[in-house]
């Protein structure tokens, strides 16, 4: 799994967030525009780009971008 | 006391589809029909689950066909295959239904096509049958299982209000074509229910957007037998003078 396209994915999640803003340190619940649809987003962009089930637990648990791309690599490993 | 007096509630001596029985709401119609006297067939995919519901039913000439209803040839030979034994039927409750949380962008074309085979299409195909194979009595009564949704919005849910506002529409052209049958066709509109369909959207929302959803519902959440038992009623002839309407049950979710 590849971070900048990751990170690319993860970006297109939001639409008025400048792309610069964001980086694996960034703390996802203080991206503008946090919501839970966004949470629904991401839970749908790992889903559809990387075929992994997430939910609010995972969510719940992890702080920053970076986390989110650990966690979908860990459970991507894991199928 | 009067002798003549007859419930009007009660669905003694009917025959009643019910579809999606396997969990649910489906599954709390199937078993509140049969306690309401009627016989009972169920339709499902998961032959345990089917199972599990037919052992709750009350004693009757009741019947399990597993079946998924997007396949079009096992449709038409399951509704034979019900025809076969009951000769014709008085009622069909569609409780068959998919959960779909996307938001907006996510949502492919697949998406809708999908959504809108199982939670409309294969509803209003199963009457077609039906009524094609002469399997409806005079007086029967379809009752299709909407969602308050289909009125009230919500974000992240654009496909699946769609296709229940579809289900809406339909179901009000399908009553007025459907007067010279004497067939009344009807949706019975739930609030959030406390199903599996219910854990799977709770799952892929924070908890305080879950609290808020609840705390929306000023009765709190409703059980399946809630609409199980508006679904009976539509059934009865109690409601004979009422088709193509929505019966909203939702504790009060929609007074906002
Ligand atoms: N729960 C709520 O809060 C709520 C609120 C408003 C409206 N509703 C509506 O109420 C209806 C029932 O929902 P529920 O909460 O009882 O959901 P549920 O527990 O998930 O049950 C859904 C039923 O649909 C069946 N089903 C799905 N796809 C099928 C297919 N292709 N062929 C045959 N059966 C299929 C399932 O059978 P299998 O065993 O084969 O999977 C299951 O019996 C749905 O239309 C839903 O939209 C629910």
């Amino acid at each position: 799994m590849e971070e900048n396209k990751f990170l690319r994915n993860f970006i297109e999640v939001f639409d008025e967030v400048p792309t610069e803003a964001i980086t694996m340190n960034t703390v996802l619940r203080a991206i503008e525009g946090w919501s839970s649809l966004v949470g629904l987003s991401i839970i749908a962009m790992a889903d559809q780009e990387y075929g992994v089930e997430i939910d609010d637990v995972d969510l719940r648990g992890i702080k920053t971008v970076g986390e989110l791309f650990d966690l979908i690599q860990k459970k991507t490993n894991v199928k | 006391m009067d002798s003549s007096f007859k419930d009007p509630f009660t669905l003694e001596g009917k025959k009643i589809l019910v579809t999606g029985a396997s969990s649910g709401i489906g599954k709390q119609c199937a078993v509140q029909c049969s306690y309401s006297g009627a016989n009972v067939i169920i339709f499902g995919r998961d032959a345990d689950r089917l199972q599990d519901t037919f052992e709750k039913l009350k004693a009757g000439d009741h019947r399990k066909v597993i079946v998924d209803v997007c396949d079009r040839n096992a449709l038409d030979s399951a509704i034979s295959e019900v025809l076969q034994h009951y000769g014709s039927i008085d009622g069909m409750v569609y409780s068959v239904g998919l959960e779909h949380s996307l938001p907006f962008n996510f949502i492919k074309l697949e998406d809708y096509q999908t959504l809108f085979s199982v939670n409309v299409f294969a509803g209003f195909e199963i009457c077609r049958l039906l009524l094609k194979k002469r399997g409806l009595n005079k007086n029967s009564s379809l009752v299709f299982i909407s969602s308050i949704l289909s009125k009230v919005a919500n974000p992240g849910l654009v496909a699946y209000c769609a296709s229940k506002g579809a289900i809406e529409s339909g179901v009000r052209a399908l009553a007025l074509e459907l007067v010279p049958n004497k067939i009344r066709v009807n949706t019975v509109l739930p609030g959030v229910c406390k199903t599996s369909m219910t854990d799977k959207f709770f799952d892929k929302l924070p908890e305080e957007r879950v609290k808020d959803i609840i705390k929306l519902h000023p009765l709190g959440l409703g059980e399946p037998e809630d609409i199980a038992h508006a679904a009976v009623f539509l059934l009865s002839g109690a409601s004979k003078w009422i088709t193509g309407s929505s019966l909203v049950v939702d504790g009060g979710y929609s007074i906002h």
